[in-house]
This record gives structure tokens, C-alpha cells and sequence, in this order.
């Protein structure tokens, strides 16, 4: 392997660094338009009607676009369909799009924008999941406010929890999170002869925006093309959110016969782009007296704001990984994905995932803690193994890294020496030790294995360099530069003759989204299975070219052919071996197909083999808290993950390292707030608090690789997880500062003192 | 109609306060940090004209008849790196480093702090701490405001239509003094509460002047903690400065809002004391 598992330098990084990226605001088109989004002021009403009038009278404008105009469906293609591209009948959220004013300059179209009269008539809006769930709550989704459920039954939890020696019950909730990427949202959408409609923009999943446009305008797939742009950050925020983008300028672009581009604002893609769900999950977890979990009941209610969207996807993730990876016979799992009059919430690192692990590593820290064991030793005595059962009674039979995560990160952070109870902490100036440890299931399992599948085009240019088009999105966490590293050593190539394109409809058929951490390992098999059908034909025309007999006697690797009777002897570059393969006729593309490994999944049980691979991670942080002020530093996270195998090293620090932050700002300061009315108050980053590079602690990345058989050179994938634990092994550190528990994130001063 | 936004770039002060005088609903921009944020996001949809202070003579700083006046279009990092200030006025030094995040300081301006009048600004404790008065100009002339009579509510000011901070008149001497801030991050952030203390020997006797931002309408001063402090002994026991963090704590009457709590804000105004004390 001449460059998998090695650090390479990123495709992209050259022109990031420089500037000369362009994102989809520096494009534009001649005889372009300019769209910009009426948004509902009101969290719910009655919509009688919209006034399109006076802005259509103004300088400029060329059309005022309603639900009426909408040549298509009126309806996002996700899950359910229930949330239609401008508001119709009611508006559901403050900052739901109800018009788009198309003008010839983008300020004039705002200046338009103010003068859309919407008549609506207020209705109380629901607005967080306790009022949902109410037994008189008004009734906004079907007749129980619930979008979707699932339960997931193992053993007979409730006799096994009679039986249990100790009996911890709590309550944990965890807040919004906006992604907070650093290009928002936002599409050019192009009519084309035939009326056709190609749409360029920044995403994360360009065939549901392939659906959307083709649903909006009414139109087959075939006229439908979508071109990714270089996307500046999505981290899930861009898988379900373009489509309602792309789907809204493809109807203006459509009316009006031009070019229409339409990109938010920052204060708008906060106000009305996805968000990760809030939680509410109520723990009751039975133990032995050593502390082994012998019974779980879990409700998992999440709030899915006023659209479906990705909500039962979501739901099911945090489901099946609500207990955590322990094991337990005796499991009763209950979740609700409920309906509020707020902004639609979708996928975000991690996906369902972070609010039961903190619910999850929070109360196993604090069965720890009456029970005087090490939270270390609680994770070792329950924690998986390979032979373990989990949740859904699968069997983890190979690549299961947990307890080396344990073991790696504890040597790392010197626990054995650190950690102390919290009773011992004295003085105004306290220290912390917390872990977390976290178990994700790759790819989309068992809830989307429709879907999980990934297309791969592969051509040997006639001097040598090879086109890779994927199905997968480059989104800034490095794709194109780890699949190329796998798509070189797989046929033999040099990483540097290798180019793996941006994502493009037209080069590839549906591939599914770029998400649930599976793109190494999807794209990365499909890029194997087309290397595996080209390699052969350049073995070929090599042994000829070295005077061999047979193909099996010449070796490629890295660019170079030669003899394996005669390794140092005469070598032909890649080059001469494409000019050759042209000259022979050989066909030099090549299609991979790659279909995810089986998982299933009962319905009414929730058993099944859920995910065909886990990747495993422990966390360790330490901080340093100010008794006084309540003021804490996050002085040092280690990170131990088993991602199978680190195709680019560096690439797996690089998302360690973003991760751990990004899961730092969820535990420690991100939230969203709204008022009585719905809302929201703080869609501003002046409001909206990040951390900084002032904030960022010590990461201390480990990496641990337990291969999988099935992965690219043992790869699983591992892009979200370091996010996901991060949250409780702060909480758990606060605590043990502290002796204070934090059970609604984020953990803030006015919480450790008490004094919100 | 389309909003057409005129921008003038005066010459003068004098021409800058006509301008502002004759447009109606016209706005003075110095550094923008604050109100550029604010225009984009439809806070002041009326207005018809900017007037841009920037390019005026604005940006000094210099001891004039006993006291050291600051221009009000000197920006954070002027007066951060300004040695005069440095060394007669170490809170304002203090507090204008912490504003915002370095690429704001190089923009923002000392006079658009004050005249933004937002209660958490963090450069207006120290003037308060350290006795500053404001130069106001218009095209009538020039009248001074001390500077706890300039503020009269949150983002509200004595300035009229036609007027504004020409600068800031300190009373020269050499003070010590500190500045502590706790907000929602180590950098870049709005103080949830922000607190200043100067001191300094008049007459063979030691002044004490605190002031506190977010924990009312406008930044106040603890008087009752200042006369304290100048009845004590120094160093002050430990008495002493329990005793002036819970006057601080007294005289803070905050409010609940995005940033912290009243209870939170309350009780820091105490440690935050304590803690200026204890910087000496």
C-alpha cells in the first residue's frame, strides 16, 4: 500500500489555503436573477392569503413566486413529504420561506421583499416536547404531535429491572445545535434548452436535490442535472436543507426562463435551516452490586420542529444507540419523534446519536459514582467486546476496538494517577477528570439500507491520469483526497495521477446521500470494485510490454510495472501503460456498484442486525473549574477512536480535532433559544455562541485500527464520532471537579453555581 | 420605493455635524462594527444617510491643560497601544483589549462605544472608573457631559440630531487600576457582566472609583463601595473587601437575559470586586 494509511497532502488544500476555491456565491451566469425568501413571522397561524401587489410594482422585479406558482408538487421529497417548498394553508415556523421575490439585483429584491403583505391568522403554537406530548396539547401533527416512533424490545425488561440490586433513574436534556458551517446555504439554477434545469450549489446530498428539483418543476430526472459545487462545510446541515434550496430557485428559475441564484444570508440560514434536535431521554438503568447493568428502560423523545423532514431517520439512529455500547439482556427502548412550531430539525454529526450518549455516559458515570467503582472500571466491566449482544441482539463478531480505546486514552491522559473522587476536590480552583465512551454504527443500517448503495465511474485518461467520478460529496472533511488514496493503490496508479471529481448527476447514478459516516467506506469499495475490472486489462498490456507470458507474472503498484520474477529490473510507467491500453482498444472506464452489507430489522421488536460495522471511541477530558465565577476550561481532551484503519492519518486527526471542538461547543456554550411566541432570538453569531481558538484545548487524538474484512484496506468510517462523546466527558469532569451533575447541556457557570 | 442610502464623507467636523443636522434620519458610522450589523439586519430601516467619520480628525491623543484627551475616532488598538494611556490609565488599557476580537478593535472606535450606549460596553466602566467627560460637538459649538450624565438607558444617550463625540477629556494622573470581564467564551465575547476599578492619591489620599457594565440600564458606579474603600486602610483586610463585594452585589440591579441570569450577574458583581482587590 504505496499511499494508504500515509498522509498525503489534500487534493484541495492548495487552493483553500490560496483563496481561489470557489464556493457558489462567486458564480454567476449572464442574464442572472436574484431571489430572495418572505419568511413567516409567526411560529403558527392560519395563511389566508399573501399580497404579492405592491413588491410586484417595484423596481426590478421580475416575478413574486407563492405556493400557487410552484409548478410541481408542492412538497420536499424526504421521508414523509409533508413540508411543502413555500408555506400553503398554515405556517408552521417562525421563519418558514412563504414567497420569493425574483428581481434583477439582490437589493432589490429585499427592498421588494418588505412589501409581501401576508394576512395570517395566529394560532397557539406548541413549542417545546413537554408541551407536545401533553395529554391536552393541541393537536398539530395528525392526533398525538408524534411524527414518528420505535421501540426496540430485548429480554423482559421490566421483570429484570425487579431483580436488579440498584436502580438509578434521571433525566437528561440536550439543546439545538447549529452547524454553523462557513458557507451557507445557497444555489444557482440554470433553465437549459429542452427544459432541462441543471442546478449548481453547495451540499452534502445532490440526488435528493436531484428529487427536489425534478418534484418543484415537475419535470424527469433526465432534464434534472445537479452539479455540486466546493462546499464550504455541511456537517449535516446540508443533507436535507438543499433541497428545499435548489427546489425553490428551480421553480423561479423556471417561470422565469433565466438564471436564479439564491444564497442566504447568515441570519437566515440559522433561522430557517436544520438544526440538531433537542432531547429529552429518560434513563432508568438496573444493576447488579458490581455495577454490571442487568436491566434498561429508555424513552428517547426528540423535537422535530414543524416538518418530518429527517426526523424518523434520526429517531431510529439514537434508538438503536440509546443504551450505549454495554451489554444487557433485559432492554425496553422507547422513542418519539414529536411536532412543535419550530424549525424543522435534521441530521447533524452524529444524528440522533449525541443526546442519548449523553444521557447515556452521564448516568453510567453517576451509577459509578454511588457505587464507588472507577467510571473507567464500569465502562470495562459492561462495555463491548467481540462476542457481545447488543441492543438489538447483534452479535459484534469482528473489528470491535472499544476496550483498546479505553486503554490507549487512559495511559494518554494519565488517569490512573489523575483521577480522584470528587469528594477529595478542595479549594477555589478545582480540576476534573471525565470519559466518555461512545459505539456509532456505520452507514445507513438497517433504517436506510434502500438507500445504501454508491456508484463509482472510473476512466484511464490516455496520458495515464485517471478521472474518478463518485456519488459521494468532497464537503471539507476530505473525501477526494482518502478515495484517491484508495482508488491509486487499488489499480495501481500514483496518488498524484489520480483526481477524484466533485459531484455530478450526470456522471454517476444515484448514490444515496453523504452521510452517516459512510463515505470512505461505501465510495471507497466501489472505487475498488472498478479498479478491480481496469486492473486487469493494464496487467495485460504490461506483460506484454515487459515480454512476459502471463498477466499474473507482472506486478503494478504505485505507477510503475514490472516483472515480479525481476522487481528491480525493467519498469513502464502508468503513461506508457494507457497509451498502450488505447492502442489495444481495451476498454479504459470502468463502473463500480457497491451495495452496503446486509443489516436488518424487526419492527415490532427492533431486533436485527442494525449496522453491519461499529467504530468505537473513549474520550477523556480534564478540566479546571472556578468555584467562584462557575467559569470552566476544558484543558485537554484525549481521543481514542477505532475507525478499522486510518487511510490518511492526518485526515483522521484533522477530524478528531474539528470534531472534539465542534462537540466541545454543543457541551459548553451552543444553544438556541426562543421566546413565548416561538421566536427564535439568537440567529446571529454575535448571539449564537461558538468557540473560539481562544477556547480549544489540548486534543490529544489516538489512533486505534481494529480492520474491518469487509472495509477498503479495513477502513469503517468514523467522521461524526468524534463529535458525539465529547458532551458527557465534560459533563462527567464538571462533575467530578465539581460535585455538581449538569443534566441539561450546555453546561454553563450559572449551572454549576446554581444560579440560572 | 427602493431605499437610497446616501454617504457622505465630510471634510470637517463642523460639515460632518451640518450633515447630520440637515439629513434627516442620517447616521453616523465611525468604525461600523456595531451598526453595519445592525443596518444589514433591518434595525434602522429609515434612514437615508451615512455620514462618515472615519477620514476626520478624530484619531488623537494628547495632554491638553492638565488632563489627556482621547479622540473619539481613535480606534481600540490605538488606544491599546497608545503609551500615554498606557501608563496614566491602566483600566482603559485593560478594558479596550478585551473588546470584541482583534480584527473588531482595529475598527471599532473608542467614541462608538459610547455612543452606541450599549449597558455591557466594555470601555465605559473604565471612563466611568477613571472621571472622563465627553466633548460633544455640533455645528452650534461644543458643550462637555461628564460622563455619568451622558447615558440614559440601554443603547440611549443625551446626544441630539446634529451632535457628536468629538472626545474624551481625562483628568490626568497616574492611576492603577483593573478591569475584569466574564463572558460566554475566552475571546470575542459580550460581557455578561464587566466591572472597573481606578485608583489614584489626591492630596495624599487614595481615590477609588468602581463602575459596572450588564448589571443595569446603564454602566453605574457603586458608591457606597468607593467610599469604603477610601475610609479603609489598605492593604484592605479581609473584612474590608468581603464587605465591598457585598456592597457591589447591592448596588448591581441586573436583568435575565440571552447572555446570563440576574442571580448569576447579582452575585459576580461581588466576585468580580473581590477579585479587583485582590489585583493590587
Amino acid at each position: 500500500m504505496p499511499v494508504v494509511g500515509k498522509s498525503v497532502p489534500r487534493k484541495d488544500a492548495w487552493d483553500k489555503v490560496q483563496g481561489k476555491a470557489r464556493y457558489v456565491d462567486d458564480y454567476s451566469f449572464s442574464d442572472i436573477l436574484y431571489a430572495t425568501t418572505v419568511r413567516s413571522e409567526l411560529a403558527y397561524a392560519r395563511l389566508n392569503g399573501i399580497d404579492t401587489a405592491r413588491a410586484l410594482s417595484m423596481p426590478g422585479v421580475k416575478a413574486v413566486l407563492t405556493h400557487v406558482d410552484v409548478q410541481g408538487k408542492n412538497a420536499v421529497p424526504l421521508v414523509f413529504e409533508d413540508e411543502p417548498f413555500l408555506a400553503q394553508d398554515y405556517l408552521r415556523f417562525h421563519g418558514e420561506p412563504v414567497a420569493l421575490v425574483i428581481a434583477e439585483s439582490y437589493e432589490e429584491a429585499l427592498a421588494a421583499a418588505a412589501l409581501v403583505k401576508v394576512d395570517a391568522e395566529p394560532l397557539k403554537p406548541v413549542l417545546s416536547i413537554r408541551e407536545a406530548i401533553a395529554e391536552n396539547a393541541p393537536k398539530i401533527y395528525k392526533d398525538d404531535n408524534c411524527f414518528s416512533r420505535y421501540n426496540i424490545k430485548k429480554g423482559d425488561a421490566e421483570t429484570a429491572m425487579k431483580k436488579a440490586r440498584h436502580i438509578f433513574e434521571r433525566e437528561y436534556e440536550t439543546p439545538y445545535q447549529e452547524h454553523a458551517y462557513l458557507e451557507t446555504n445557497g444555489v444557482i439554477a440554470v433553465p437549459g434548452l429542452e427544459d432541462s434545469m441543471a442546478v449548481y450549489g453547495t451540499m452534502q446530498c445532490p440526488f435528493y436535490v436531484h428529487d427536489a428539483v425534478a418534484q418543484a418543476i415537475g419535470i424527469d430526472r433526465n432534464k434534472v442535472r445537479i452539479v455540486q459545487t466546493t462546499t464550504g462545510g455541511g456537517f449535516g446541515g446540508k443533507e436535507d436543507f438543499p433541497s428545499v434550496v435548489a427546489g425553490q430557485a428551480a421553480i423561479a428559475a423556471k417561470l422565469t426562463g433565466r438564471p436564479v441564484k439564491l444564497v442566504y444570508k447568515r441570519e437566515e440560514d440559522i433561522i430557517a435551516s436544520s438544526k440538531r434536535h433537542p432531547g429529552l431521554i429518560k434513563m432508568k438503568i438496573g444493576t447488579d452490586e458490581r455495577g454490571k447493568i442487568v436491566a434498561a428502560i429508555i424513552d428517547y423523545y426528540i423535537d422535530g420542529g414543524a416538518y418530518s423532514t429527517l426526523t424518523p431517520i434520526v429517531l431510529w439512529r439514537g434508538t438503536v444507540h440509546a443504551l450505549g455500547p454495554y451489554e444487557c439482556q433485559d432492554i425496553l427502548i422507547k422513542s418519539y419523534g414529536v411536532a412543535t412550531n419550530k424549525v424543522p430539525c435534521g441530521a447533524y454529526r452524529g444524528f440522533g446519536s449525541p443526546q442519548v450518549i449523553f444521557a447515556g455516559e452521564s448516568i453510567i458515570d453517576e451509577i459509578a459514582d454511588e457505587l464507588k467503582i472507577d467510571p473507567l472500571e464500569i465502562r470495562r466491566l459492561n462495555g463491548y467486546k467481540v462476542g457481545s449482544s447488543t441492543a438489538t441482539s447483534q452479535i459484534i463478531d469482528q473489528s470491535c476496538g472499544l476496550m483498546e480505546t479505553i486503554d490507549r486514552a487512559a495511559a494518554k491522559a494519565d488517569w490512573k494517577s489523575k483521577w480522584q473522587a470528587p469528594s477529595s476536590k478542595k479549594g477555589s480552583t478545582r480540576t476534573g477528570l471525565g470519559i466518555s465512551t461512545v459505539y456509532y454504527g456505520v452507514g445507513l443500517g438497517a433504517g436506510g439500507k434502500h438507500l445504501d448503495r454508491v456508484a463509482t465511474s472510473m476512466t484511464i485518461m490516455k496520458d495515464g491520469s485517471v478521472h474518478c467520478a463518485i456519488g459521494n460529496v468532497e464537503m471539507g472533511q476530505g473525501a477526494r483526497t482518502v478515495l484517491a488514496q484508495i482508488a491509486a493503490d487499488a489499480l495501481g496508479a500514483s496518488y498524484e495521477m489520480v483526481n477524484v471529481v466533485e459531484t455530478d448527476t450526470a456522471l454517476v447514478p444515484d448514490s444515496g446521500p453523504t452521510v452517516a459516516s459512510r463515505t470512505t467506506f461505501m465510495s471507497g469499495n466501489s472505487l475498488m470494485i472498478a479498479a478491480a475490472e481496469l486492473r486487469p486489462r493494464l496487467l495485460h498490456v504490461a506483460k506484454d510490454m515487459l515480454g512476459e507470458t502471463r498477466d499474473e507474472d507482472v506486478e503494478l503498484i504505485d505507477g510503475w510495472a514490472f516483472s515480479k520474477r525481476n522487481a528491480n529490473g525493467q519498469r513502464i510507467h502508468f503513461k506508457e501503460l494507457a497509451q498502450k491500453l488505447y492502442a489495444y482498444r481495451l476498454m479504459p472506464s470502468a463502473f463500480g456498484w457497491y451495495i452496503a452489507p446486509d443489516s436488518s430489522y424487526d419492527k415490532d421488536t427492533g431486533q436485527g442486525n442494525a449496522y453491519f460495522v461499529y467504530s468505537y471511541c473513549t474520550n477523556i477530558a480534564e478540566v479546571e473549574v472556578d468555584m467562584e465565577t462557575g467559569e470552566f476550561q476544558v484543558k485537554r481532551i484525549t481521543c481514542a477512536h477505532d475507525m478499522g484503519k486510518a487511510i490518511n492519518p492526518q485526515q483522521v486527526e484533522g477530524q478528531i480535532e474539528g470534531g472534539t471542538l465542534q462537540g466541545m461547543g454543543y457541551a459548553t456554550m451552543e444553544e438556541i433559544r426562543h421566546d413565548a411566541n416561538g421566536k427564535m432570538l439568537n440567529n446571529a453569531f454575535a448571539t449564537y455562541i461558538l468557540p473560539t481558538t481562544e477556547d480549544t484545548p489540548v486534543i490529544d487524538p489516538i489512533i486505534v485500527e481494529h480492520a474491518y474484512d469487509r472495509g477498503p484496506y479495513g477502513a469503517k468510517g468514523f467522521g461524526e464520532v468524534p463529535l458525539m462523546g465529547i458532551a458527557p466527558a465534560i459533563a462527567n469532569a464538571v462533575y467530578n471537579a465539581t460535585g455538581k451533575r449538569i443534566r441539561i447541556l450546555p453546561i454553563k457557570p450559572e449551572k454549576i453555581l446554581g444560579l440560572e | 420605493m427602493i431605499n437610497q442610502i446616501s454617504f457622505f464623507k465630510p471634510d470637517s467636523v463642523i460639515q460632518a455635524c451640518e450633515i447630520l443636522a440637515r439629513e434627516n434620519n442620517s447616521l453616523p458610522v465611525a468604525g461600523g462594527t456595531d451598526l453595519i450589523v445592525k443596518i444589514r439586519n433591518g434595525m434602522f430601516p429609515q434612514t437615508t444617510a451615512f455620514v462618515d467619520l472615519s477620514s476626520l480628525p478624530l484619531r488623537f491623543i494628547r495632554e491638553t491643560d492638565g488632563q489627556i484627551e482621547i479622540g473619539s475616532g481613535c480606534t481600540m488598538t490605538e488606544v491599546i497601544e497608545n503609551p500615554l494611556v498606557c501608563k496614566h490609565f491602566p483600566t482603559l488599557t485593560k478594558a479596550a483589549s478585551t473588546v470584541g476580537a482583534l480584527q473588531i478593535r482595529n475598527l471599532a472606535t473608542i467614541g462608538g462605544n459610547s455612543a452606541n450606549s450599549s449597558p455591557a460596553g466594555d470601555t465605559i466602566p473604565a471612563m466611568f472608573a477613571l472621571e472622563a467627560s465627553i466633548k460633544i460637538r455640533s455645528k452650534s459649538g461644543l458643550r462637555t457631559v461628564k460622563i455619568d450624565q451622558f447615558f440614559t438607558g440601554p443603547g440611549k444617550n443625551v446626544l441630539q440630531r446634529g451632535e457628536i463625540i468629538e472626545s474624551f477629556l481625562l483628568p490626568k494622573r497616574e492611576t492603577r487600576g483593573v478591569f475584569l470581564k466574564l463572558g460566554e467564551r475566552k475571546a470575542h465575547a459580550i460581557s455578561k457582566i464587566n466591572l472597573a476599578l481606578a485608583t489614584w492619591t489626591e492630596s495624599g489620599k487614595a481615590k477609588f472609583r468602581v463602575a459596572m457594565g450588564s448589571v443595569a440600564p446603564t454602566v453605574i458606579r457603586a458608591p457606597e463601595v468607593e467610599k469604603l474603600l477610601e475610609s479603609s486602610s489598605q492593604p484592605f483586610s479581609d473584612e474590608v473587601i468581603a464587605e465591598a463585594a457585598s456592597l457591589a452585589t447591592k448596588a448591581a440591579r441586573p436583568i435575565s437575559d440571552v447572555r446570563s441570569s440576574q442571580a448569576y450577574r447579582k452575585q459576580m458583581a461581588g466576585v468580580l470586586m473581590k477579585r479587583a482587590m485582590n489585583a493590587f
